[in-house]
């Protein structure tokens, strides 16, 4: 097991460093940082001046050695929008895009196992039809767009919730809502099609024949199996909801986490920023998939951690 | 037993059928089902859905009633027909500059389906014939391959696209080729594991044993065989990729104007969501309509090409039918 | 016990005019037509068929389990003299089933639940249908593996299915179905996905625990070699019907029904000497559109007009022997052993 995590985070290291190169190979080759960070009427002087001041004159693969290097301390550079370490303008943000992201994670789980499963008690009937739809409608809907339209109703037209900003659970729940209701639409789906098929399997009639009561046939014996790979699409729900959703959840909802930030330093051009965002980001979905091994072991005694 | 990666599980999803090694089999099923379309409500939806788009997408000029750029000061934020203050010049209103938002709604449509069409075409043609190579030649190509799509499947491309968007100055084509350089594994994946399976089969082996050459080999023998999954993962990549152009055009990083995107079209609505609701709602409702339908449509086809499932769907039908 | 109260019920198993339909696209598969049989304490029957003749269908019919898109549509299960079907019969069913009736399934390797140690398994049984605690429930357990004859039970009941060979798994799933001491034990095929030398140490175990236990047992089994070796009784089915049934010791040397006597030639015995191995012509029947008349008569030698006109009616032949043929106990000419279509 400790060997086995040992290995993960080993290969999780290279997907760091691959991101890394990439986010590095992209904003020095693919687009000049002096053209994106200064005025466009900046004077060939200031250019060179600033320039030699982040290094950008040397060879490339001299910076990428620097760069890594820094890095490798702990040292992301300072912010060129506020002129701080770029690292402590994250872990500010961090803590409120964890809370938006778990809240709606578990959300999304702790709906979408019942629903799917109820759905998968009865395949083809009108309920299962309905959650198909219902599911359906909930991966198809844009998040933007729904965020924007509970803001209209519950904010503006309803008044009981705030439009936007982050405070207690009034100002969670929406921005909640809106990152968790594509999950549940794929989760639910997967927890359906998984428990049908598990309930078609040999231990199920097995656990039938025993004279078992029907909710621990389904609940605790084909739901054990259902939810391996359940989980397995769960934890990368996480991880898409962190990479890549919550900026946009984020930006609708003004929820000044990590999201927001990423945006700010996308409309402001400051690639440090940036850079170290995706890096932060990178690390936790490392970690995540790590935990979901782990988790994968526990459900599964089958399963060798190699 | 080995783990499962996490984009297994939902590709997995897709792959109920895809996998089973049966020809043409989506083919047949569109010729044989059309009957059973009709009765079948979400799938009759999204096919019409889907026509609707090609149809409203070719044909926008002749169909839109204004010019989608036309601005007009003194019609801006008119209201759609049946709220007061509007009027049938200006069927779903204007906006903050007096654009009519239907004729932009049609011309949004053109933007999702080139996005959408050129994403597909150029991930699918890249990923599965990487794919191709990596199951049919195996050993080190196969090793190198798969280990480009692990790791570039362990880390999700939302937030990597926002970062090369920012860099790049944001187009369609940017958009088109950040978009496939982010989607290509998935195709990938499916080929390789169609292959590998397919290589085993009896009639493939006597092929290579009488001598077939390895390129008649996959064009006879292993490329049939993708046909159906083929399409019904590029229809489900095709939805994915329509929310990604909307996501992306609304945070600004892709389509511009003065192009018209239904995502961008929400961004700009954003600003007047208090006072002119109609800005956001619609072409929101295009995008998800047109997701929606995209879905339904491979879902349908899932169940059309695969004899099990319709057998389930039969007896679920038979449970209500009269049974003595 | 003040002394033996007479009870209510005669057989322990009555199963009669069974009718299980499978609901498909292409029309209905009558899977299980008018079987009917019953089976006392203690007795042994054994159910043979090829597969698809609806002799699974009928086990799990018996025991509640059969599912959509299947259907019993007609006749009665009745346990100790009451009905298992109906309203107020699923519920009985569901309460004498793993208790009273257990049952073997044929494939010991997906059996079992993967993800629950295999004391776990077990040990739910008891404590579902006998009340047992945990600790009560683990010590019933080692001694059911140990009846069984797995060793080290102690030991095992923390291990996980597929640590297991395929014969230690059809031993744990015995000693699940035991668990309860039930009276009648289904076995589905028991041994067919089995090695051979592993499927005469099963067989034996479950001749031994029959009669150690005084359990009745169904056999269901396409192996009359098998079914030979265990039963008192055996019924023959085919196309969904109950082609001949009677005492075994009667049946096997002198088969009544021409498919009877085709399945003794195709089954290779030892303690004969064949010349051959004889098959049966032909494929069983498509039970969407069964045949008019004797569902056999495609496939039999000795099949005449009538055959193909009318359904031959189980008769009684005497000794407790029925058959369901028109010409019931002729010996055809091309039924000698190396006439007839010949294979192996």
């Amino acid at each position: 097991m400790g060997r086995f995590v040992v290995r993960r985070i080993a290969r999780g290291l290279i997907v760091i460093f691959g991101v890394t190169v990439v986010v590095f190979v992209v904003t020095r080759l693919i687009g000049d940082p002096v053209k994106v960070m200064l005025p466009l009427e900046a004077t060939p002087g200031e250019r060179a001046a600033f320039a030699h001041r982040l290094g950008l004159d040397r060879p490339i693969l001299v910076q990428f050695v620097d760069y890594v290097g820094q890095v490798a301390r702990g040292n992301f550079g300072n912010s060129l929008w506020q002129n701080r370490p770029a690292l402590q303008i994250i872990w500010e943000r961090l803590p409120l895009t964890l809370e938006l992201v778990f809240s709606a994670m578990a959300l999304a789980v702790l709906v979408a196992i019942p629903f799917g499963m109820i759905a998968a008690l009865r395949p083809g009937s009108v309920l299962d039809r309905v959650m198909i739809t219902l599911s359906l409608i909930g991966l198809s809907i844009p998040q933007f767009w729904l965020g924007l339209l509970l803001i209209v109703v519950f904010a503006v037209r309803l008044k009981v919730l705030p439009v936007a900003g982050s405070g207690g659970l009034s100002h969670l729940l929406l921005p909640m809502v809106t990152l968790a209701l594509p999950a549940i639409g794929r989760i639910s789906m997967v927890v359906r099609s998984s428990m049908i098929d598990e309930l078609n399997q040999q231990y199920v009639q097995t656990a039938r024949a025993k004279g078992l009561p029907r909710a621990r046939v389904v609940g605790v014996h084909a739901l054990r199996n259902a939810s391996v790979p359940a989980l397995t699409l769960s934890g990368w729900e996480l991880i898409r909801a962190l990479a890549g959703y919550a900026v946009i959840v984020e930006v609708v909802f003004s929820w000044p986490g990590l999201g927001s930030l990423a945006e700010d330093a996308i409309q402001r051009q400051d690639l440090i920023l940036l850079q170290a965002i995706v890096f932060v980001v990178a690390i936790m979905v490392v970690l995540i998939n790590v935990l979901i091994d782990v988790a994968y072991k526990l459900i599964d005694p089958r399963i060798q951690l190699t | 037993m080995s783990l499962p990666s996490p984009h297994e599980v939902e590709e997995a999803q897709r792959e109920e059928v895809l996998t089973s090694g049966r020809p043409y089999e989506v083919l047949r099923a569109l010729r044989g089902s059309l009957r059973e379309l009709v009765r079948d409500k979400a799938g009759l939806f999204g096919v019409l859905v889907v026509l609707a788009l090609v149809f409203v997408a070719i044909f926008a000029p002749w169909l839109a009633p204004h010019d989608p750029s036309r601005q007009s000061l003194s019609d801006r934020l008119v209201p759609p027909f049946w709220e007061s203050g509007g009027s049938f010049t200006h069927v779903l209103g204007t906006d903050n500059l007096g654009r009519d938002v239907l004729s932009r709604i049609i011309y949004g449509a053109r933007v999702s389906l080139l996005v959408g069409l050129s994403v597909v075409l150029l991930a699918g043609v890249v990923g599965t014939t990487l794919g191709l190579i990596s199951g049919y030649r195996g050993g080190r190509v196969d090793a190198w391959i798969m280990g480009a799509v692990d790791t570039q499947v362990a880390f999700p491309g939302l937030l990597l696209a926002l970062v090369i968007l920012s860099v790049v100055s944001p187009s369609a084509t940017s958009i088109i080729i950040v978009l496939a350089l982010n989607g290509w594994m998935v195709y990938a994946r499916m080929a390789r594991g169609v292959v590998l399976s397919v290589k085993e089969m009896p009639y493939v082996e006597a092929a290579e044993i009488v001598g077939c050459r390895p390129r008649r080999v996959v064009a006879r023998h292993i490329l049939p065989n993708l046909a159906s999954p083929l399409l019904t993962l590029a229809i489900l990549e095709f939805a994915r990729i329509v929310l990604a152009e909307a996501a992306l055009s609304f945070l600004g990083l892709g389509i511009q104007p003065p192009q018209v995107s239904w995502g961008l079209m929400v961004a700009e609505g954003r600003a007047y969501i208090f006072r002119a609701w109609w800005l956001v709602t619609f072409p929101g409702a295009a995008i998800a309509i047109t997701v929606l339908g995209i879905n339904l449509l491979a879902s349908w086809l899932r169940v059309a090409a695969d004899p099990q499932e319709r057998e389930k769907r039969f007896a679920a039908t038979a449970r209500t039918g009269s049974v003595a | 016990m003040s002394g033996e109260v007479t009870p209510a019920w005669k057989h322990l198993l009555e199963v009669e005019h069974l009718e299980v339909r499978f609901f498909t696209r292409r029309g209905e598969a009558q899977a299980v037509r008018d079987v009917s049989f019953t089976i006392d304490r203690g007795e042994t029957l054994g159910l043979v068929g090829e597969s698809g003749s609806g002799k699974s269908v009928t086990s799990l019919a018996v025991l509640g389990l059969i599912q959509l898109p299947g259907k019993i549509t007609g006749g009665d299960v009745r346990w100790k003299g009451r009905s298992l079907l109906g309203q107020g019969g699923e519920r009985y069913a569901r309460s004498i089933r793993g208790k009273e009736l257990a049952v073997v399934f044929q494939d010991p390797m997906t059996s079992l639940n993967p993800l629950f140690p295999i004391g776990t398994q077990i040990g739910e049984v008891l404590r579902y249908h006998m009340g047992m605690s945990k600790s009560q429930a683990r010590t019933r357990t080692l001694e059911l593996l140990d009846l069984v004859g797995i060793s080290n039970p102690a030991q095992r009941i923390h291990q996980y299915p597929h640590e297991f060979s395929g014969g230690m798994r059809q031993r744990m799933l015995i000693a699940m179905a035991l668990a309860c001491e039930p009276e009648l034990l289904i076995a589905d095929e028991p041994t067919t996905a089995l090695d051979v030398t592993i499927q005469a140490q099963i067989l034996e175990l479950l001749a031994e625990l029959q009669e150690r236990l005084e359990v009745a047992v169904l056999l269901i089994s396409h192996d009359l070699g098998v079914v030979a070796q265990v039963c008192h009784r055996i019924a023959v089915m085919y196309a969904g019907k109950i082609v001949e049934s009677g005492p075994a010791e009667e049946v096997f040397p002198r088969p009544g029904h021409p498919y009877t006597m085709g399945l003794m030639r195709s089954t290779p015995r030892l303690d004969l000497i064949q010349a051959r191995l004889v098959g049966i012509d032909g494929a069983p029947p498509d039970l969407v559109r069964p045949p008019a008349g004797c569902p056999f008569h495609p496939r039999c030698p000795l099949a005449v007009e009538e055959c193909l006109e009318e359904m031959p009616p189980l008769e009684a032949h005497g000794g407790g022997r029925e058959v369901a043929c028109w010409r019931a106990f002729t010996e055809a000419v091309g039924a000698e052993p190396g006439a007839g279509s010949t294979r192996g």
